[in-house]
């Protein structure tokens, strides 16, 4: 009773009356209680939407307060609360569950044929656990707010009030979420591909989230302790990290950074997964080097279990770990390097359509180079001491979270957009707000590179002079920045309201996420489909599987064919 | 309706996502393996802070492990050991369709879960009472540092601290035992709660074998819950040791 | 001397070691925005020959692993010397020489105290170093992280509470003694320090916090500023090293509204005794205290917990603040005095205020 992947495409003449996701169970309850991988991921996509919002709300404060020098909105322990708002919000709330989260949840089930992630209440219990520990966090802003950075390092953090407790908690909660996702995620890989669809054939797509959802059960559970550890040691004082109590300081380092560092995979590797996918679409082409890119993401898994005393090269250690920490990472550069010059290949003898979702995949390729590249002058051990703590870091991580993760979130978003929803959005606006995205982003963070060399402390609600122009470019980008978007977001409320009804295969994608209906069948598809090529095979697709059922206007490639 | 052909596929405990029970089996089990790994890692925080503290300050590791009833300890690592083998017991009757086996050595299984958190009751609330205690709470019987410790608080400190140094003479109490203490509460506590979570699945295991919902053919979760199991009993093992005995 | 000019990206280079971690600086530089053309540029290349187009097809991927493997093994030659290299010059900066003259820092919220050889102490969030001769601070927290920053130098290290660490460089400009009203009148790298008591301004090198440190809520130092983490800013001032011994042997000198005073070196005391903290021990109106009143102290007889006794004269209160515990006064036994470290001078402005207190 199976189909195969080239024959299970649905004609575009019966598509009427499809069942699909979203309507065939209405009501509240419905979705509460829903088990279906695709509601769960519909549902964290909006929660790590709002969450972005919010984060970003902070981050426009912060921009705003160091328009000028000295006091402008709001006093310093204010602003110290804000940013770490903005730090631990970005990080806990938003962009750790936002791609395993939403998109995981929604396509990688989907992508192996399968029905549904191996533990379907499991993966409703990590929601609510998300859905509990941003409670966490937001009572921890109700109850006096903390003010410790998102790394909450001791002994500043034990000294401080109770809130921090309520804010350790929230990322305490928010690691099971995490750490349960991925272990739903590990098994499905595992044990729920469709038939034909072996480990060379997955998508790397799900290659990225696997890599990450090991990370995931394997990092998580350290920072898990920590912060367990921190609040043992705000309540019962156990005497680990607080030198008053002759505990080490340092220690809490380099646990929370045992964690954190491998974080920043578990942050840009789902990133990078989008992108394998947006790139091999709109190129026509399989990712060069297939095999390369689906190991270099367990590489960098892997490796980034290795390096994390690199952001405490100034903290005192010994010179031998220093030492051991710069060089193994510059191991991790090389994987990273893997990749990008894969997708480059991928693009050389392609056939490229730049509609938006891929000029996010192109933008990642540019800014996360800059973000890379300059995680080598932090690298190096001579130059971080300059460096470290100053808005050179700050700049680096935003070129690679933002310029990496988010815009492989918000490309991902455009391209799956149309079959998630079922409804296309505009392509003008959606041009528009990258553009403004792209040059806000630049000039924000650009200008924070040169004044971070020069000598510009992070976590500074007070500046010398010198700063004031720098800090006013940075502050003007990240208003750019945000009106980049509000125009997206306003895109994408108008296709939900009045969007054309989305074909089957509105990018011409060999993807298998793609060959089911659009919005996708309950089940995902109506048979189990059995793939006979693998996602990227565009030379074995047919005719029908890749142009059929969809509107020229999307598309002016369909043309490019005839 | 295509979804109906999805609905009856197979046996009642065959969820609808599976194609064959071969294969929820095996997803539950690497589930839980990843899971238990986890478990592994979690704990391991607590295992390098005990080491590094260990090498720092092994005077007051000693001292303290001295204060520790290695009798109790002992008791409970037999009471644990008992308890695993019961839980394999109780998956080998379930392979087998014993029902009233398998829930037998289940409510074992749980009995002794109670028994040893019976003996860490009477081990923490004495620790407690006479106030050896983490941190600033040293010395403070109930948690109160307004009052001054009963006499078998320095009975017991100077008892320890002559075991750990071989002497009778005055010794220093190591300022760094409050750390020991520290480790030790977070370390049981923390054990201490996977064991009274374990006793709470266990239970619902039980009951779901009692309402006759496993079967020779179907077993998983009395085998997942027994691996569980197993990693507490694991855990203890590592514990037990590096708390109550090595001086 | 003229001031060398910092660039775009780096501020000037007013130590031994900067001009080392520059010429990295560069390197990674110039290594970066070459792989960034090369990347970037092929990308742009060929996003624009293989655009979609009619009559033109994708060809399917072949496979390179020659293609492969050189770019996964080239860069780790690139990246190894970056390794080594960068690790010789972290190494230059964390190996004091011999002869590097130690000075203490100790952070606390939010202030910086310097305390050089012989124990002198410098204004508050005022760093005094030699040109042209190695330092070391050896540095220490009352409470949470600090960390010492000076961009000019090229320096950082976090200072920790319960541990010491350690920090060299070798200063090789003079600062300008420059006064001034803001940041833009002092040389570059520079910036408008701190108003002194007559509410004159001189140019200084910034010494950052880099390690959060906090913020109290609502509290607001004397100038009216929220002192926070990121007003926890010292002033370094490179001065020749006739100056800093000079500066080693007469402490810092007596403050400039002194002059004006009538009995200057009893100004200079009074102050000393409220800005150390005397007055918390020491009452000046004969009530009672921890430590013994001052009032009528100068030139009286003591009697002392050993049963003998002496009279309170310059050597006898030098030798109670140097070494208090050398002689107790009878009933005072059960507080010990800290002792503290002063210049001559600043001892003989001690006594001098002393005197005033016993006419
Ligand atoms: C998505 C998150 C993310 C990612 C992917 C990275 C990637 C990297 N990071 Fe970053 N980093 C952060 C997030 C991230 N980082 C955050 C959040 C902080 C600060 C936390 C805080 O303090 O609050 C931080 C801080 C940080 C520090 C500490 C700085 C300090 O505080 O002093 C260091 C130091 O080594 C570092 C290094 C690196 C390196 C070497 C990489 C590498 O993985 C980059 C590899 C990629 C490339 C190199 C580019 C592509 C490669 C090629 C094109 C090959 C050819 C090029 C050459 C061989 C030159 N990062
Ligand atoms: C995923 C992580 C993430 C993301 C996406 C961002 C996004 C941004 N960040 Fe963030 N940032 C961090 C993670 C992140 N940051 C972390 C971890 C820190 C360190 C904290 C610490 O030190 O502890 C930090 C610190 C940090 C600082 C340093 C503060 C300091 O050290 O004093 C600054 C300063 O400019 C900054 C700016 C920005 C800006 C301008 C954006 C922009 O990209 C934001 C763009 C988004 C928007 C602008 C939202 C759009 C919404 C609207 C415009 C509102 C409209 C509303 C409706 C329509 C309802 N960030
Ligand atoms: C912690 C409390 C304390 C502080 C702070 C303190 N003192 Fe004292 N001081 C004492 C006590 C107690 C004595 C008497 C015991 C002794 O002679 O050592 C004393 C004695 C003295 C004496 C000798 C007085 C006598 O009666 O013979 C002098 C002089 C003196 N202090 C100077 C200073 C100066 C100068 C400072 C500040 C820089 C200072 N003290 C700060 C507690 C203090
Ligand atoms: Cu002190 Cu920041
Ligand atoms: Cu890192």
């Amino acid at each position: 009773m199976t189909v195969e992947a080239g024959t299970a495409i649905p004609s575009s003449s019966s598509h009427a009356e499809e069942p699909n996701y979203l309507t065939h169970e209405t009501g509240l309850k419905s979705w509460l209680f829903t088990l279906d991988h695709k509601r769960i991921g519909l549902m964290y996509l909006v929660s790590v939407l709002l969450m972005f919002f919010l984060g970003g709300v902070m981050a426009l404060l912060v921009r705003t307060e160091l328009l000028f020098a000295g006091e402008t909105l709001m006093e310093a322990d204010t602003y110290n609360k804000i940013f770490t708002l903005h730090g631990a919000i970005m990080v806990f709330l938003f962009i750790i569950p936002a791609i395993p989260g939403a998109i995981g949840n929604f396509f990688l089930p989907i992508m192996l044929g399968a029905k549904d992630v191996a533990f379907p209440r499991l993966n409703l219990l990590s929601f609510y656990i998300y859905c509990a520990g941003t409670v966490l966090a937001l009572v921890a802003i109700v109850v006096g707010s903390v003010d410790t950075g998102w790394t909450f390092y001791t002994p500043y953090s034990t000294r401080a009030d109770s809130s921090v407790i309520w804010m350790t908690g929230a990322a305490f909660v928010l690691g099971f979420s995490s750490i349960l996702t991925g272990v739903n995620f590990i098994s499905t890989v595992h044990k729920m591909r469709a038939p034909g669809l072996h480990w060379k054939r997955l998508p790397l797509f799900i290659w990225g989230i696997y890599a990450t959802s090991i990370v995931q059960v394997l990092a998580t559970p350290v920072l898990a302790i920590t912060l367990f550890l921190l609040i043992m040691e705000k309540t019962l004082s156990v005497g680990v990290f607080d030198p008053a109590l002759g505990g080490d300081p340092v220690l809490f380092q380099h646990f929370f950074w045992f964690y954190s560092h491998p974080a920043v995979y578990i942050m840009i590797l789902p990133g990078m997964a989008i992108v394998n996918e947006l790139i091999a679409t709109f190129s026509h082409r399989k990712i060069f080097g297939y095999m390369f890119v689906a190991m270099s993401s367990l590489g960098l898994g892997l490796v980034g279990f290795l390096v994390w005393a690199h952001h405490m090269f100034t903290s005192g250690m010994s010179e031998y770990a220093t030492m051991v920490f710069s060089a193994l990472t510059f191991l991790v550069a090389i994987p990273s390097g893997v990749k990008i010059f894969n997708w480059v290949a991928t693009l050389y003898e392609g056939s490229i359509s730049f509609l938006s979702p891929m000029l996010y995949g192109l933008s990642f390729l540019v800014l996360f180079t800059i973000g890379g590249v300059t995680g080598l002058f932090l690298a190096t051990l001579a130059t971080d001491i300059h460096l470290h703590d100053t808005y050179f870091v700050v700049a680096h991580f935003h070129y690679v979270m933002v310029g990496g993760t988010v815009f492989g979130f918000v490309g991902g978003l455009h391209y799956w957009w149309p079959k998630m929803t079922g409804k296309m959005y505009d392509e003008k606006l959606a041009k528009v707000s990258w553009f403004l995205v792209f040059v806000g982003f630049n000039v924000t963070f650009l200008s924070q590179f040169v004044m971070g060399s020069q000598g510009m402390p992070r976590r500074y609600y007070d500046y010398l002079d010198q700063f004031q122009p720098l800090h006013m470019a940075s502050s003007g980008g990240a208003y750019i920045l945000g009106l980049g978007f509000i125009i997206m977001s306003f895109m994408f409320v108008k296709s939900l309201r009045s969007g054309a009804k989305a074909p089957r295969n509105p990018w011409a994608s060999a993807g298998y996420e793609w060959m089911t209906t659009t919005p996708p069948h309950p089940h995902n598809f109506e048979e189990t489909p059995v793939m006979t090529r693998g996602p990227y095979d565009y030379h074995l697709c047919t005719e029908e599987e890749l142009w059929d059922g969809f509107d020229e206007d999307f598309q002016p490639s369909k043309k490019a064919k005839a | 309706m295509a979804s109906d052909a999805h609905a009856h596929h197979g046996p009642e405990y065959l969820a609808h996502h599976f194609e064959t029970p071969a294969q929820q089996f095996d997803a539950a089990k690497l589930g839980m393996w990843a899971f238990l790994a986890q478990e592994i890692l979690f704990f391991s925080g607590l295992f390098i802070a005990y080491g590094i503290f260990r090498t720092w300050y092994p005077e007051a590791f000693s001292v303290g492990s001295h204060l520790l009833d290695w009798k109790m300890g002992g008791i409970n690592t037999v009471v644990l050991l008992v308890s695993s083998f019961t839980a394999v017991m109780a998956v080998q009757k379930a392979q087998l369709g014993d029902r009233k086996g398998t829930s037998f050595f289940l409510l074992l299984t749980i009995g002794f879960a109670f028994g040893f958190m019976i003996v860490k009751y009477f081990e923490y609330t004495h620790k407690i009472h006479v106030g050896i205690l983490p941190g600033k709470y040293w010395g403070c019987p109930g948690f109160d540092c307004g009052s001054a410790p009963p006499e078998a608080f320095f009975q017991e400190v100077e008892a320890a601290i002559n075991a750990a140094y071989h002497t009778a003479g005055p010794n220093l109490v190591p300022y760094h035992i409050r750390t020991f203490y520290g480790i030790y509460f977070v370390m049981t506590g923390l054990h201490g709660i996977h064991v009274l979570v374990g006793i709470g699945i266990i239970l619902w295991v039980w009951r779901r074998n009692q309402r006759g919902e496993f079967s020779k053919d179907f077993n998983t979760p009395v085998d997942l819950v027994a691996l569980y199991w197993h990693l507490v009993d694991l855990i203890w093992i590592y514990l037990f040791p590096l708390l109550y005995l090595i001086d | 001397m003229t001031q060398p000019q910092g660039t775009v990206q780096l501020p000037p280079q007013l130590s031994t070691i900067a001009p080392e971690v520059d010429a990295m600086y560069y390197a990674i530089y110039w290594i970066s925005v070459a792989s960034f053309v090369v990347i970037v540029g092929a990308m742009l290349y060929f996003s624009y020959k293989y655009r979609r187009r009619p009559g033109h097809e994708a060809k399917p991927a072949g496979h390179a692993t020659v293609l492969e493997i050189t770019w996964t093994v080239a860069p780790i030659f690139l990246l190894a010397w970056l390794f080594h290299a960068g690790f010789v010059t972290y190494m230059h900066g964390v190996v004091a020489p011999d002869n590097a003259r130690d000075v203490r820092v100790r952070g606390m919220q939010w202030n910086w105290e310097f305390e050089h050889e012989g124990g002198v102490i410098d204004e508050l969030n005022v760093l005094k170093v030699p040109v042209g001769h190695p330092v070391r601070l050896i540095m220490s927290s009352s409470d949470v992280l600090h960390s010492v920053f000076i961009p000019a130098f090229r320096v950082k290290r976090d200072v920790v509470p319960g541990m010491y660490t350690t920090l060299w460089f070798e200063a090789t400009h003079l600062t300008e003694e420059r006064t001034c009203e803001r940041d833009a009148d002092c040389p570059e790298a520079h910036f408008c320090g701190r108003a002194d008591a007559n509410g004159v301004r001189t140019c200084a090198l910034p010494l950052f916090c880099a390690e959060y440190c906090g913020a109290p809520q609502g509290i607001q130092d004397s100038a009216g500023r929220n002192t926070n983490h990121s007003t926890m800013l010292a002033e370094v001032r490179v001065v020749s090293q006739e100056a800093y011994d000079r500066f080693l042997e007469e402490g810092p000198p007596a403050p400039a509204h002194c002059d004006a005073a009538e009995d200057p070196a009893a100004c200079w005391g009074e102050g000393l005794f409220s800005q150390n903290g005397c007055n918390a021990c020491h009452s000046v109106d004969g009530s009672r205290a921890p430590g013994p009143t001052w009032q009528g102290l100068w030139g009286s007889t003591r009697q002392f917990a050993d049963g003998s006794s002496g009279v309170a004269d310059e050597n006898y209160i030098r030798e109670s603040i140097l070494q208090p515990q050398a002689k107790i006064v009878t009933g005072y036994s059960g507080v010990n005095m800290p002792p503290y470290r002063f210049s001559d001078r600043q001892i003989d402005a001690i006594i001098a205020y002393m005197r005033t207190l016993s006419e």
